[in-house]
């Protein structure tokens, strides 16, 4: 039986696209699809995510390429209507309850009173701020303020929701609130763009990463599918076993295994090329000589580490 | 009210909006948005710190007017030329001006509030529109309140000068209100141009001989004042005056500075349109 | 990694008083105003008047020698090299300082309110007295910049292009007019300046304000003067004040009109003192957890 997966379609298309700024290039020929689900966005800075998204919520228009976002200019009017944005910067109107802010977006994405009390109302509980949102914004909290941006974001039921820096001052009750929020609304068929520093939140959250380096996507897909590109970058496996000397006489021959240490007298640490081939070889190595181990794994398997990979693929070193 | 976003596709390839997509069944409305993005502009402007400061600035030259009015003998060409050119036209209009049109933009871009307005689906033009109506109707509406209130302090003197200054004092708070809020899209510290192009241009150049005055919105708003209030004897006198001062007809004042407010209007439309702000986040 | 090379030192007891902080604000504040484009061009614009009188000056030296009759003819005007010449330089410059300080107020002064810097600087080892000295030098020293230092260039002009040293030993008290007057335009405005930026902190109500004092009043003393002609209300000019007090510095003030010299300067303790109040309240309203 033959499984076909339909590829779903894009909300937001960048299509070659190059941003400069005077001599400066913010983005360099960038190509991507934002598809249903949590992209995250990746790069430290200077790597052009901040043009990224300013490309994409139509406040930058490029200098080459186009980017889309349900088929409208990003830039255009009409595309705005399908983005929702959470701005990195702590701005709001400060002489404002939470409440009234939130209201204030609704009414200017051009929806009725009563539709606009219904969503502002909605958008307050998904970011679980009803009971709270009638304080001024001048006297909330960090964490309260960035979920009332988030609800604001919200309010008009866009499909692409952008969001800079979301969990920065959100407390970790909140911060798991916030990531199951996300969930949630990719659930609708929508789509939501992270762009964090916090690589190991994002391992959890997006299924899908964008890294970003010197204003080149250096690489998209889900955090396997990097992985498995960078096949030929070495990785790092912990072996335990009581047996690890021995073991070890084994793995030294492979060619896939570009080095052995010992950790202590029962662990290993190996560094390895080509994964796939490596730990199928292994798992015939243990079969066949009936070697007892008590624990394997991979130790940067974690965006941080494919990160790190990344960067140093594309030869920006860190 | 039906969807009336209508700006066009990129391709016309089938929409892929998901069925049930709220954005696109909540039929928003155009009108609507522009409607409250105006009643926004006038609230937070109005209900800010500059307007009570606005308040004490027009209070204390109401107080002037009341200790004026007490002089010995007035009249109306001295209640003009004593109080309402120095005090209004030179000061007060100009600096209520700047108060709300450099912060009508200037004042979002400052916060860095401007891109919730630029996120929101109002083509850029009427958000500038917008703005330009409201922050119009801010200035326009503090200067006259504050024309009237100092006429009616000023005793029979200030009534009788009210209609030679009203006409050319809206058409002045408009064209100050166009160029402060253009210049609050132009530059990053639009409160400070403006305040410089005040300075240097209207109050020092606005006094120098020759034409160079005309660069001044007071200049034209004199002129216009000068020619309605000529049965008052409201103007330059003897040749000296006359020369340095160089007036234009009242009528010709008129339509150059109806002239200036639309150019004023366009540049910064176009301005705000294209720019695009790298300082708001 | 060896601590040194990750630049830790280590700590040995010995820093200097708080009160070195200030020079450290002081200069912060300047790099904070002078790195800002808009403000040079207030800057030149501010100097038009200096070089003015520059030129005129150098003009008058060169044509005295060529013609003396002409030299005598531009004694008339007040570019001359007198003390009034002198105070009413600086009283021209000091109405551009005003603009320019509306807006270091608001970058100096006003952005430590509306950004939190005040706590920034309190967390330090200084106290709110270093802060507020700090600030008030940074103000004083930007008026300094376009009021005194200007006049004394063109004393020292006006000095060197005679044909002797004459003009120093005859006119001291030009020189101590110079910096008395410059004193008094720093000390009045940089206190002022100070207490509405920290009250009304934000650009545009800040510069409403700080215009609001130097054209109303001086409007509101000369109508109210004029009702009886009693020349006390003059004391509400609060730039009036000034300037006849730096007409004292110089020694060029009718005694004969009220308000005195003495007069005006109770005006102005008086104020600097409310002034001052206002800050420390402001300042003091920071908290800073110890």
């Amino acid at each position: 039986m033959t499984t076909t997966t339909v590829k779903p379609s894009p909300i937001a298309r960048f299509q070659h696209v190059t941003k400069w700024y005077g001599a400066v290039i913010g983005v360099n020929e960038v190509s991507v699809d934002l598809v249903p689900g949590i992209t995250g966005l990746l790069g430290p800075n200077g790597a052009g995510k901040t043009t990224f998204i300013k490309l994409l919520t139509g406040q930058l228009k490029p200098s080459l390429g186009t980017v889309l976002v349900r088929d409208y200019p990003a830039h255009s009017a009409a595309a705005k209507r399908f983005i929702g944005f959470c701005p990195d910067t702590d701005v709001l109107y400060e002489e404002m309850s939470g409440r009234n802010f939130v209201l204030t977006m609704a009414l200017l994405h051009g929806l009725d009173r009563h539709t606009a009390r219904e969503r502002t109302e909605a958008a307050l509980a998904e970011v679980d701020m009803l009971d709270r949102a009638d304080r001024t914004l001048r006297g909330c909290s960090k964490g309260m303020r960035q979920r009332i941006k988030l609800a604001q974001s919200l309010v008009h039921h866009p499909d692409l929701l952008i969001v800079d820096e979301p969990l920065n001052g959100v407390d970790p009750v909140g911060r798991r609130e916030l990531m199951d929020f996300f969930h949630r609304f990719c659930e609708r068929g929508k789509a939501v763009l992270v762009s964090s520093h916090i690589l190991e939140e994002m391992d959890k959250l997006a299924e899908q990463v964008i890294f970003m380096g010197n204003g080149r996507v250096l690489a998209q897909g889900t955090l396997a599918e990097i992985r498995e590109m960078l096949a030929e970058q070495p990785q790092r496996v912990r072996i335990r076993s009581p047996q690890a000397r021995e073991l070890a006489t084994h793995l030294i021959a492979w060619a896939h295994v570009q080095g052995v240490e010992f950790a202590h007298d029962d662990e290993l640490h190996l560094k390895i090329l080509q994964p796939e081939a490596f730990f199928r070889q292994f798992s015939e190595l243990i079969v066949t000589h009936w070697f007892e181990l008590t624990s394997v794994e991979t130790t940067d398997v974690s965006a941080e580490a494919i990160f790190d990979y990344v960067i140093r693929a594309a030869g920006l070193g860190i | 009210m039906t969807d009336n976003f209508t700006a066009r596709p990129a391709s016309t390839a089938a929409r892929t909006t998901p069925p049930g997509s709220l954005a696109r069944g909540a039929a928003p409305s155009q009108q609507s948005a522009c409607w409250h993005l105006f009643l926004l502009t006038l609230k937070r402007q109005f209900f800010s710190r500059q307007t009570l400061v606005a308040l004490s600035l027009s209070a204390l030259s109401c107080v002037i007017i009341m200790a004026w009015s007490r002089h010995p003998d007035p009249d109306a060409r001295k209640f003009a030329e004593q109080i309402v050119v120095p005090l209004y036209v030179v000061f007060l209009m100009p600096i209520l001006a700047i108060c709300y049109g450099s912060s009508v933009i200037g004042g979002e871009r400052e916060d860095g509030t401007l891109i919730y307005l630029l996120m929101s689906p109002i083509p850029r033009p009427w958000v500038y529109t917008i703005k330009f109506l409201a922050g119009n109707v801010l200035v326009a509406g503090w200067s006259l309140s504050a024309l009237l209130l100092m006429c009616l302090l000023g005793g029979a003197s200030g009534r009788d000068v009210l209609p030679v200054f009203f006409s050319a004092c809206l058409l002045g708070s408009i064209g100050y209100s166009g160029l402060f809020l253009g210049l609050g899209v132009l530059f990053r510290h639009g409160t400070i141009i403006s305040l410089a192009y005040w300075f240097f241009l209207e109050v020092l150049f606005g006094n120098m001989p020759g034409i160079i005055k005309r660069v001044s919105v007071a200049y034209y708003v004199r002129c216009m004042v000068y020619d309605a209030g000529s049965a008052f004897d409201i103007g330059p006198r003897g040749r000296v005056a006359r020369e340095t001062f160089l007036a234009i007809s009242g009528q010709a004042a008129a339509q150059i500075l109806s002239l200036g407010i639309a150019v004023l209007f366009l540049v910064g439309l176009v301005s705000f349109w294209r720019r695009e702000f790298r300082d708001l986040n | 990694m060896a601590i040194k090379t990750a630049g830790y030192q280590k700590w040995d007891e010995a820093r200097r008083a708080p009160a070195w902080g200030v020079w450290a604000i002081v200069r912060t504040g300047l790099t904070i105003v002078l790195r800002r484009r808009v403000f040079w061009i207030l800057i030149g614009l501010g100097l038009l008047n200096f070089l003015f009188n520059f030129a005129f000056i150098y003009l008058k030296a060169t044509l005295t020698i060529q013609n003396g009759m002409i030299g005598n003819f531009l004694d008339n005007y007040q570019v001359t090299g007198t003390g009034s010449a002198f105070a009413e330089f600086m009283f021209a410059q000091a109405s551009i300082t005003a603009l320019l300080l509306a807006f270091s107020g608001s970058v100096l002064i006003g952005g430590d309110y509306r950004q939190g810097g005040v706590v920034y600087y309190l967390s330090r080892r200084i106290d709110r007295r270093h802060y507020v000295m700090g600030k008030l030098l940074t103000v004083g020293a930007i008026v300094s910049f376009i009021t005194t230092l200007p006049a004394l260039a063109l004393y020292l002009e006006y000095g060197v292009l005679t044909s002797s040293f004459d003009y120093f030993l005859d006119h001291p008290r030009i020189l101590t007019g110079i910096l008395g007057y410059g004193l008094v335009l720093a000390v009045v405005q940089s206190l002022l300046l100070f207490a509405i930026a920290a009250w009304v902190p934000r650009t545009v109500p800040l510069v409403m304000s700080w215009l609001g004092v130097f054209v109303l009043f001086p409007l509101l003393a000369e109508a109210l003067r004029a009702i009886q002609d009693n020349r006390t209300w003059l004391l509400l000019n609060l730039w009036g004040d000034m300037q006849r007090l730096g007409s004292w510095c110089f020694g060029t003030l009718n005694e004969n009109k009220a308000p005195g010299a003495l007069t005006c300067a109770s005006i102005l303790t008086v104020l600097c003192g409310l002034c001052l109040f206002l800050i420390l309240s402001r300042v003091r309203a920071v908290e800073v957890v110890q």
